[in-house]
């Protein structure tokens, strides 16, 4: 068995909407609420969900960005839950971000170059010819060889994505959290950017975790795929069963859109009626059921447990 | 198994056109540096040339002072007491028979060091109340913004003459006293750009990569949310010129017989009927020094954010 690079147990993060005159929360959103998931070294997990199922606030609590209100964060045989923010700078050697909009991730005052000498200076490399060899080489890395010197507002998006990239890689992480890395760009330049985030993987032996709405990204990518709802894990399986054989009456209904998922003959679009429940106040029991078409009594009166279907397909549903 | 993945799960694009994109290549924005556009931008400007003029004609006889003029500032000559405006005292004599024209431009050195090294602290003091303010959040916060309300409500002369029965008349004082009197402008706006940016992605990306607080308050933050803070020190420097004025006038700032434009404009208060000149011209120096500022400033404003008229 491989070994876990990241597991994530119980994970759950609250935002207060309403506080009381001490200015403690009466009323939260709960936007993580119960996660449990592992990241094999090496390995792409996909986490896909529509917007508002937490699954941003999923990456960003791991990462220590948002401070979780409850569960257990294992990075690497470490649990990182409670470190202090001081002693954050050895886990950031290892875990790292890409985030979603890359013309508002970099400093527009800073040249790119000069921006991840920063870093590694940050991160103690203090002779500035080796640091600015490791530039040359993360920018070779990126196919973005001899444009270190240049502003952010002279790249094109694309182009942001890849200095972005790059500057994650600059400590030689283990795991990149990728929120929604492609979503901000051009079609036909997601593909490049999808394409160097596997290569780098395949060369550098990272582990990813790839937060993405785009069910035709994920597919691709991922070895594994978790599907969020209501900041939930619904579904976990490996990316071919869960696109061949969806469990849960959501994963159904989220991949029945992709057209020509699964095998070749034409599925009927399962269209789901309503909106998604507030997550201040999720529905009792389980949390699809004001949408699922399947859903008994006993949904509303039980939340419904993780069940094993085999071969490493996990789903929370009370049909099975 | 990846490629049955391939060419089953494209939508709009066809596999081929998806994932071989690379020989589409994005349009990347076109070369342009933000400075030189910056600066065609404001010599483009009416007010913002009237105003460097003027600022230019200002510092330079504040500098050049002595060349300026054949005079002294403060020897007198009792064979020309009050004489009027004429070629060989421009701007008339004081009762000392001392040049006016040659006391003012001494007086723009008064003038100059005050509003500069004024603004400047409370320019430092504020900036600094207003990033830890808005980086921090929280108890902290909330005693600046509390501190920096009780400042605001205050009319600004009103705290500097307050300042000044604390600490006591003379040049020096006047610059403390504006100093303490007008931060809390700057602590506002930094703090209002610190709590936006630090929620920006780049600042985060900041954080995860393990920056310290203070690089990323200084090094991150900071030089992003400055350009606010320039455009208004260009308009606090007048405001900080009428009040040494102001002070002086009222003989609580400069004392007789240095020649600040305040101290000139007070001496000739007595003296309007017979010799107006006296109280005139010092008068109309600190009018058109500070409308060159605020031509200037006005400019900057427009140039730099075109939206906030």
């Amino acid at each position: 068995m491989t070994a876990k690079v990241l597991e994530v147990q119980n994970l759950k993060k609250y935002f207060p909407v309403k506080t009381n005159l001490f200015g403690r929360g009466t009323e939260f959103v709960k936007a993580v609420d119960g996660v449990d998931f592992h990241i094999n070294s090496g390995e792409i997990l996909g986490l896909v969900g529509e917007s508002g199922s937490g699954k941003t606030t999923t990456g960003r609590t791991i990462i220590r960005l948002l401070d979780p209100t409850e569960g257990e964060i294992i990075f690497d045989g470490q649990d990182i839950t409670n470190t202090r923010k001081k002693d954050l700078r050895k886990t950031y050697e290892q875990m790292q971000l890409v985030f979603q909009d890359p013309f508002a991730s970099l400093n527009p005052r800073k040249k790119v170059g000069n921006a991840i000498e920063e870093v590694l200076y940050v991160h103690g490399m203090k002779d500035r010819a080796q640091r600015r060899e490791r530039v040359f080489e993360l920018f070779d890395m990126v196919g973005l060889r001899g444009e270190e010197d240049k502003y952010p507002h002279e790249f094109s998006g694309g182009q942001r994505q890849r200095v972005v990239i790059a500057r994650a890689l600059a400590v030689d992480p283990k795991l990149i959290i990728c929120d929604e890395p492609v979503s901000a760009l051009d079609v036909s330049i997601q593909a490049q950017i999808i394409n160097l985030l596997m290569s780098l993987k395949n060369r550098l032996g990272l582990s990813y975790l790839f937060i993405s709405h785009d069910l035709r990204v994920v597919k691709y990518m991922s070895d594994r795929v978790a599907v969020m709802y209501l900041g939930k894990i619904v579904e976990i399986a490996p990316a071919e069963e869960l696109f061949k054989n969806p469990a849960h009456p959501y994963s159904k209904a989220l991949l029945s859109v992709v057209s020509g998922a699964g095998s070749g003959r034409k599925k009927k679009k399962i269209i789901l009626e309503g909106e998604v429940p507030s997550p201040v106040d999720p529905p009792s029991g389980c949390r699809f059921r004001t949408r699922c078409k399947y859903a008994t009594e006993l949904c509303s009166e039980i939340e419904p447990q993780t069940k094993c279907l085999g071969d490493e397909h996990y789903v929370s549903c009370h049909l099975y | 198994m990846l490629e049955e993945y391939r060419s089953k799960n494209v939508e709009v694009y066809s596999d081929k056109e998806w994932l071989e994109a690379d020989a589409t290549e994005e349009r990347v924005p076109e070369k342009k540096t933000a400075f030189t556009d910056f600066t065609k931008k404001l010599f483009r400007h009416k007010g913002a040339i009237v105003g460097a003029v003027i600022i230019f004609l200002f510092i330079f006889s504040a500098i050049f002072a002595p060349l300026l003029t054949p005079y002294d500032y403060d020897v007198p000559d009792i064979s020309s007491v009050l004489e009027a405006p004429s070629g060989t005292h421009l701007f008339g004599t004081d009762e000392f028979g001392r040049d006016i024209l040659t006391r003012i431009v001494y007086g723009s050195r008064i003038s100059l060091e005050v509003a500069f090294i004024a603004v400047f602290f409370s320019l430092i003091l504020g900036t600094v109340l207003g990033a830890i303010a808005g980086y921090y959040g929280g108890v902290v916060d909330y005693i600046i913004t509390s501190i920096t309300d009780i400042a605001w409500s205050f009319p600004t002369t009103l705290l500097a003459i307050a300042f000044i029965a604390a600490l006591g008349t003379g040049v020096q004082n006047v610059i403390i006293a504006i100093a303490l009197a007008s931060w809390s402008g700057y602590c506002r706006v930094v703090r209002g750009q610190f709590l936006s940016l630090k929620q920006r992605e780049f600042i985060e990306a900041a954080r995860v990569l393990g920056m310290s607080d203070a690089r990323i308050i200084f090094g991150h933050i900071l030089p992003n949310a400055l350009t606010p803070v320039v455009v208004m020190a260009t308009l606090e420097l007048p405001k900080a010129i009428v009040i040494e004025a102001s002070l002086s006038f009222l003989g609580l700032g400069a004392q007789p017989p240095v020649p600040s434009w305040g101290v000139i404009l007070d001496s000739g208060k007595g003296l309007l009927d017979m010799a107006p000149w006296v109280s005139f011209f010092p008068g109309l120096m600190i009018m058109i020094v500070v409308l060159g500022f605020n031509l200037f400033g006005d400019a900057l404003q427009d140039v730099i954010d075109p939206n906030s008229q």
